[in-house]
């Protein structure tokens, strides 16, 4: 065992105000109510020469200069590097949209919040061991883009009597990796939670940190309330909870309780049967990639049955949103994005390997598998948010995430995105 | 929940720990526990439909003697009109309780105003429970945990066999080859708003994880600890063993007996697996209630020389060894008389899908699979250690390769070689024939 290896948690409030926009969907209507707190949770790990931070917030997304804005306060204020800095939103789908020039009110309180989480974790940093494990939980992640007979298709959320007729061949991801942080006497003070699903099943214009913040409340219950889970988005870009065969799950408040009480359920089975692998050395890695902006095309506003039935001429939301979108941007000259990549290493056999899209499912299958590491945890929409990134396949068959702005990135961002990941992840190994 | 439920429960749970110094079942030997790890209960849920009422419970405790059943039925139908017949009490068969009768040797000191206590608590526990009755739902669920199930008898490569606690060295050549039962089978009862009132869990594990001179609820306790902080305090955990005869938790390809608290971490793994299945759970709107009993006349068998042979059972062979002596005792007491034991087989059915077959034995984990393969039903717990204690029933095919669990022993293994397939008939018969009543 390391004895030099260190960790300290902390979770830091930051739910927004009730009276505020709620995003997440086509439109941007206020919220009416908080059934449970946001937080950002942060972990601060150190192996006595390489200190890192991993940060998961609450939030739908975090634009890259804000991302950047986080990690140069985390290094002036806690002395951390900010290279070694891994911010990831949870991506539930009620919190608020931040100002990528960090201008408004909330935006700054998050970036003052994040850094003020990473300072007390790392002041609460104490001798650890870390346990890890893997298993399946296959209940709740389903492929989101069906296909109706023709092949074409048609998003799993929309009226589930339009979709009763369609095939679901699409990947998932169905692996839960948990990282267990515990102190000298073997008392669990941290977890990390990854997993490949959208975290937007709550409704009704009710903020909550979703199915991974119950995932997180589940864990204070059994283990204490200073307990912190840093929950890492999985690859998830086509990946949701809706099993459109089910009809029941439409009226059922609860709904993310009760996912997040089965991935729960699969976290402490693997709890029961950690391995205890040896952390010599924490390294971390990254890449800076610039991706370019793809152009606007004749799909990016067609109107197809992807969010239903087209019925008396009543266009659905999404269509909207999309013509409006391209009649807005068309002309504007095409830019670059940063697109950031992060490796972190803890010991031979656990990595977490970062990038900022919403990764179509299919990609974080091809890290997985190519990654030497024995327990590689894939996570999207960190240290910066550059919207989705589909398979090639996608593009061609069509759909809602290959639509421009949802979609932003040149066609082949997946496969830059992926190589690079594999080439830091065998050169980190 | 529709305005159809016809369906009305109640729940209760009283701890039932003993003071130390009480005698603990669950070893040959005499274990005088020494201190309190964490508290012994007895869960109770009665069940009515308006025209059938059941109480199901579960103690953590070893072993219910047949006499000590029976004592409590009678009392719970005095005092809680409730019908015998409706009563299925199990023991959690945790290993550091107290022994309620003095044990395979008549040597262990039972101590009787705990027995008349745990008497009192079951009767209380049923009562208080029957008093809180309101309307619910009740949904069913199965999964698998194949973690922590392994089927403790190995075999050397001569063929024979040898038990999975002995130590590693010893057991490094063998072979495991047993079969197990994996799956977890979870009840739930749910008040009018969805809230857990009650869980009923069986899954197919000895439930001796923690050892010493203790008192302690082991794994499933733990399993009831962690489902109640996520669920809250007054939910109702009934844990009701399977067919658990020859199934442990035990892996001695990676022996984890020397971790600290691992029945802590055994019971964290199958509450989560409960926390899984909860997770997709499924109610039934309407459910009728039926209970049926098949009471089977099986003799014990006589002793053979295997009995009290000497061999790598139990590790080197040593006659010495604590157990051969044991069994040598127990042939002196025994003598060569031949009981006949009324060995009851309930069948409890909850609507159309679920269906509990309970009976007063600790089965071989194959006769639980067979039961569970042949039930008509969706959903079929099979109760272990229930309603008494007539002993381990191992299979045809064990009695031949040998072990432990077959040689003749008082209370501990003394049934007719047919008894498995008796059981067995008898349960598939009764599962049948309640399924096709209404």
């Amino acid at each position: 065992m390391n004895e030099k290896l260190q960790a300290g948690l902390y979770k830091f409030n930051i739910t927004p105000s009730v009276n505020g926009p709620i995003v997440g969907g086509f439109t941007v209507p206020t919220a009416q109510d908080i059934i449970d707190e946001f937080y950002a949770n942060a972990l601060v790990i150190d192996d006595g020469s390489t200190e890192v931070a991993v940060v998961s917030v609450d939030i739908i997304g975090i634009p890259y200069k804000v991302y950047k804005d986080i990690a140069d306060k985390i290094e002036s204020t806690c002395d951390i590097p900010a290279e070694n800095v891994i911010i990831s939103a949870t991506h539930n789908h009620t919190s608020v949209r931040l100002k990528e020039d960090g201008n408004d009110v909330y935006t700054e309180y998050l970036i003052e919040a994040v850094v003020s989480a990473v300072y007390l974790a790392k002041k609460r940093k104490q001798p650890v061991r870390i346990g890890v494990g893997r298993s399946e939980n296959r209940n709740y992640v389903f492929n989101r883009r069906l296909k109706k007979p023709d092949g074409s298709i048609v998003m799993n959320w929309i009226d589930r009597d339009y979709l009763q007729d369609c095939i679901d061949d699409g990947a998932v991801d169905p692996e839960l990796i948990v990282v267990k942080i515990e102190n000298e006497d073997k008392q669990p003070i941290g977890f990390i939670v990854n997993y490949a699903n959208h975290n937007n099943s709550v409704g009704n214009l009710r903020r909550s940190a979703d199915i991974s913040g119950y995932i997180g409340e589940l864990l204070r219950r059994i283990y204490g309330e200073d307990v912190v889970t840093v929950f890492l988005l999985g690859a998830c870009g086509n990946t949701n909870w809706v099993n459109y065969r089910d009809y029941t799950q439409k009226n059922d408040p609860k709904l993310y309780q009760r996912i997040a009480t089965g991935i729960t359920g699969t976290a402490l089975e693997i709890i029961a049967e950690m391995d205890y692998p040896e952390i010599d050395r924490i390294e971390i890695n990254s890449r800076l990639l610039k991706i370019a902006e793809r152009a606007y095309n004749d799909y990016d506003d067609k109107i197809d049955n992807t969010f239903g039935e087209i019925k008396d001429g009543d266009i659905p939301a999404g269509f909207k949103f999309f013509k409006e979108a391209k009649e807005k941007n068309k002309d504007k000259p095409l830019g670059l994005y940063d697109v950031d990549i992060h490796v972190l290493k803890l010991g031979k056999d656990i990595v977490i390997a970062s990038n900022p899209c919403e990764l179509f499912t299919e990609f974080g299958l091809d890290i997985k598998s190519q990654s030497p590491f024995k327990y590689t945890m894939v996570t999207e929409l960190t240290n910066g948010t550059i919207g989705y990134v589909p398979t090639l396949k996608a593009y061609e068959e069509g759909g809602y995430e290959v639509r421009k702005p949802a979609n932003r990135v040149e066609k082949n961002a997946g496969e830059k995105i992926v190589k690079n990941t594999v080439e830091l992840l065998k050169e980190l190994y | 929940m529709t305005d159809m439920s016809n369906l009305r429960a109640g729940t209760y749970t009283k701890n039932i720990t003993p003071p130390i110094g009480i005698t603990l079942e669950g070893s040959l030997g005499e274990i005088i526990a020494e201190r309190i790890v964490d508290d012994l209960y007895v869960n109770a849920v009665v069940i009515d439909d308006n025209t059938k009422e059941i109480a199901i419970v579960s103690a953590d405790i070893h072993s219910i003697p047949n006499a000590v059943y029976k004592d409590m039925a009678a009392r719970i139908k005095k005092e809680a009109a409730i019908d015998e017949d409706n009563i299925l009490i199990a023991a959690t068969h945790t290993h550091c309780s107290p022994c309620l009768d003095g044990g395979p040797l008549n040597t262990h000191v039972v101590w009787d105003d705990y027995v008349e206590q745990f008497k009192k608590s079951v009767v209380t526990a049923v009562c208080m429970a029957k008093k809180s009755k309101q309307t619910v739902r009740i949904g069913a669920g199965k999964g698998n945990n194949p973690d922590h199930v392994f089927n403790r008898r190995l075999k050397k490569p001569d063929g024979s066999i040898a038990m999975n606690w002995l130590k590693s060295e010893f057991l490094a050549d063998c072979i495991d080859d047993g079969v197990v039962d994996p799956e977890l089978l979870v009840i739930k009862i749910a008040d009018a708003e969805g809230n857990p009132k009650a869980f009923i869990v069986n899954y197919s594990l000895h439930n001796n994880a923690c050892g010493g001179p203790i008192i302690s609820s082991d794994l499933s306790g733990h399993m009831c600890r962690v489902l109640k902080k996520v669920y809250g305090e007054d939910v109702c955990v009934l844990f009701i063993p399977g067919a658990i005869g020859n199934i442990n938790w035990i892996n001695y390809k990676e022996d984890r007996r020397k971790i600290p608290n691992l029945y802590k971490l055994i019971g964290t793994g199958i509450a989560g697996t409960v926390l899984e299945i909860d997770s997709v759970m499924k109610y039934q709107e309407v459910l009728n209630i039926d209970v049926l009993h098949k009471k089977l006349q099986i003799p014990d068998r006589p002793y053979c020389e295997y009995d009290t042979h000497v061999d790598t059972t139990f590790g080197e062979a040593n006659s010495d060894n604590h157990f051969f002596k044991v069994f040598r005792r127990g042939k002196e007491i025994l003598g060569h008389s031949l009981p006949m034991n009324d060995v009851d087989i309930q069948t409890i059915k909850l609507g159309d899908e679920i269906a509990i077959v309970a009976s007063p034995t600790q089965m071989f984990v194959e006769f639980g699979l067979e039961i569970k393969a042949c039930s008509p039903f969706k959903y079929t717990l099979f109760a272990g250690m229930s309603n008494g204690n007539m002993g381990y029933v191992p299979t045809e095919q064990a009695f031949k390769e040998g072990g432990y669990e077959v040689r003749k022993l008082p209370i501990n293994s003394h049934l007719d070689i047919s008894a498995g397939k008796r059981i067995v008939d008898a349960s598939i018969e009764l599962l049948n024939e309640i399924r096709r009543e209404n």
